[in-house]
């Protein structure tokens, strides 16, 4: 397998000059030109630029400015983000001649403690999609089997983590778009509380939906970028972050969430809930009662808020979307207004309800992907005695928690899963979710630092 | 863009209207993805937290 950049583990070599920032954006560089042709995960690479920006940061070390855990870490940005003077493509033949006039601020922090941006990552056109096969730069490749979807919408930005050609990456997540990819390619991805990292200059695919987190090896790395993407003094986490094992008290929504999983993972999943308890965890059963109502009310939310932002592109030149992202455009315009309204109602419930849940507890536990990555190309996927559309499947475990605003991280639990429910011929990673408090992500992270080294490894 | 005389009164009625605005925009392709849409929404008026302007009990 290829092996990740971990900003933890190298941090103190940057810091310590034992290696330059220079030295690392070339190397990843080099690994980028090998490995990218095969994988597709970026659009942009910025050689030069990224190579200048490093030795910049390399002589301000040399005077003594050292700017933290990020300094000359080489990170990709989802091509859905600006970064001043380099097109945002959402992936579209859309967005053509775009050039972004500035940084969106999410960046601008990232750069102040430190980073160094290498290149725009793919991903599925306008983030409306699940696999990051709708691209108009072609499909992202998973690198643990290329045949598979590496998931979406941030898949170039998980692939290329997961192929260690980049220490970490800015995703976004309407629905699933960090914690998807993350699971299918074995890494983390964290998405706050909503409206904690700014969205501003970020292209919107459903604005009250709409997440940016950082996607990261570990949950170490996560944490760092987490804490520059919010504006806070970036710093690895030490000992006193980390919570007792035997203090941690976890819930499984069992009902609903647990229902349709392929065999695998359901394996892999119970065999994390198991380490966890006999490392002393306490691990309860939890409903959220209105479960079923989930896929509905998101679809009603986030089929016209996307609609209304591509409407005037949608009339002037349709013929440039990927057909089945037109399609679902479309098909938003159709949603009335009084369903909307409903909606946002059944969202003040599904929140409650979560917000319920935590009521002796520190954080939920479920898988991210009811599946492993799916082949390139699967329409359906069979759960149970049905054939289900692979688009609904892949949202199932993840869109509750972007109705709701709530916490979540997606922490890979060891390989083992396969493309047949039960049958494993070939390995792929499986995700497992901790769900924060709402206003909560640093505990929620602080239990998952506590969770990483107990869960089956990857 | 859809036309404004799609019929909001039940969801039968809302998708027949709405195959239509499809067919005739040279969409036929939408009519499996609105008959889903359709199930939903069914799904979303039927919702417990529904309420009613006579006062009768929503969620």
């Amino acid at each position: 397998m290829w092996n990740t950049i971990s900003i933890a583990r190298l941090a103190p070599q940057v810091a310590s000059r034992q290696l330059t920032a220079e030295r690392l954006a070339g190397d990843t560089l080099e690994r980028i030109e090998r490995a990218n042709p095969a994988i597709n995960a970026f659009i942009t690479v910025l050689g030069d630029r990224a190579l200048a920006e490093a030795r910049r940061l390399d002589a301000d070390l040399a005077r003594g400015r050292y700017l933290g855990p990020l300094h000359g870490m080489p990170l990709s940005v989802k091509d859905l983000v600006d970064v001043e003077g380099v097109p945002t493509t959402a992936a579209s033949r859309v967005r053509r001649g775009h050039i972004a006039r500035h940084d969106a601020p999410v960046i601008a922090r990232l750069r102040a403690a430190g980073a160094v941006v290498i290149g725009k990552t793919n991903l599925h056109e306008f983030a409306y999609g699940t696999t990051s096969e709708d691209s108009a730069y072609g499909p992202v490749r998973n690198p643990w089997d290329v045949t598979r979807s590496a998931g979406g919408s941030s898949g170039g930005s998980a692939a290329a983590i997961a192929a260690g050609l980049c220490a970490g990456s800015v995703g976004t997540d309407t629905g699933g778009s960090i914690r998807i990819p993350s699971a299918a390619c074995g890494i983390v991805g964290l998405k706050p509380t909503y409206d904690e990292i700014s969205c501003d200059a970020v292209v919107p695919l459903s604005r009250s939906l709409d997440h940016v987190g950082p996607m990261a090896a570990d949950v170490e790395s996560a944490w760092v970028m987490y804490q520059a993407m919010t504006g806070a003094a970036a710093a690895l986490p030490s000992d006193s972050d980390r919570m007792p094992p035997a203090s941690l008290r976890l819930a499984v929504p069992r009902r609903y969430f647990l229902d349709l999983l392929d065999e695998d993972v359901r394996a892999r999943f119970e065999e994390a809930i198991d380490r966890l308890r006999q490392a002393g965890a306490s691990v309860t059963d939890v409903d959220v009662p209105h479960a079923e109502m989930i896929g509905t009310v998101y679809l009603h939310i986030q089929l016209p808020e996307s609609s209304a932002y591509h409407a005037a592109t949608l009339e002037r030149e349709p013929g440039m979307y990927t057909p089945a992202v037109r399609l679902r455009l479309d098909m938003g315009r159709y949603v009335l207004a009084e369903d909307y309204a409903r909606a946002q109602r059944g969202r003040e419930v599904l929140r409650r309800e979560v917000d319920a849940a935590f009521e002796d507890v520190d954080a939920l536990a479920l898988p991210t992907l009811p599946i492993p990555a799916p082949s390139l190309g699967q329409a359906t996927v069979r759960l149970g005695r049905v054939d289900l559309p692979v688009r609904n499947v892949m949202l199932r475990l993840t869109q509750l928690f972007n109705v709701t605003g709530h916490p979540v991280i997606s922490l890979p639990i060891g390989a083992g899963a396969a493309g047949g429910t039960g049958g494993a011929t070939n390995v792929l990673p499986v995700g497992f979710q901790l769900v924060g408090r709402r206003g909560g992500t640093r505990e929620m992270l602080r239990v998952a630092l506590s969770c990483e080294g107990i869960l089956p490894p990857v | 863009m859809p036309e404004a005389n799609v019929r909001p009164r039940d969801v039968t009625a809302w998708l027949e209207d709405a195959i239509a605005d499809a067919e005739r925009r040279g969409l036929p392709e939408l009519k499996p993805l609105l008959e889903s849409l359709a199930q939903a929404t069914a799904a979303l008026r039927a919702a417990d937290w529904n309420e009613d302007a006579s006062g009768a009990a929503g969620e």
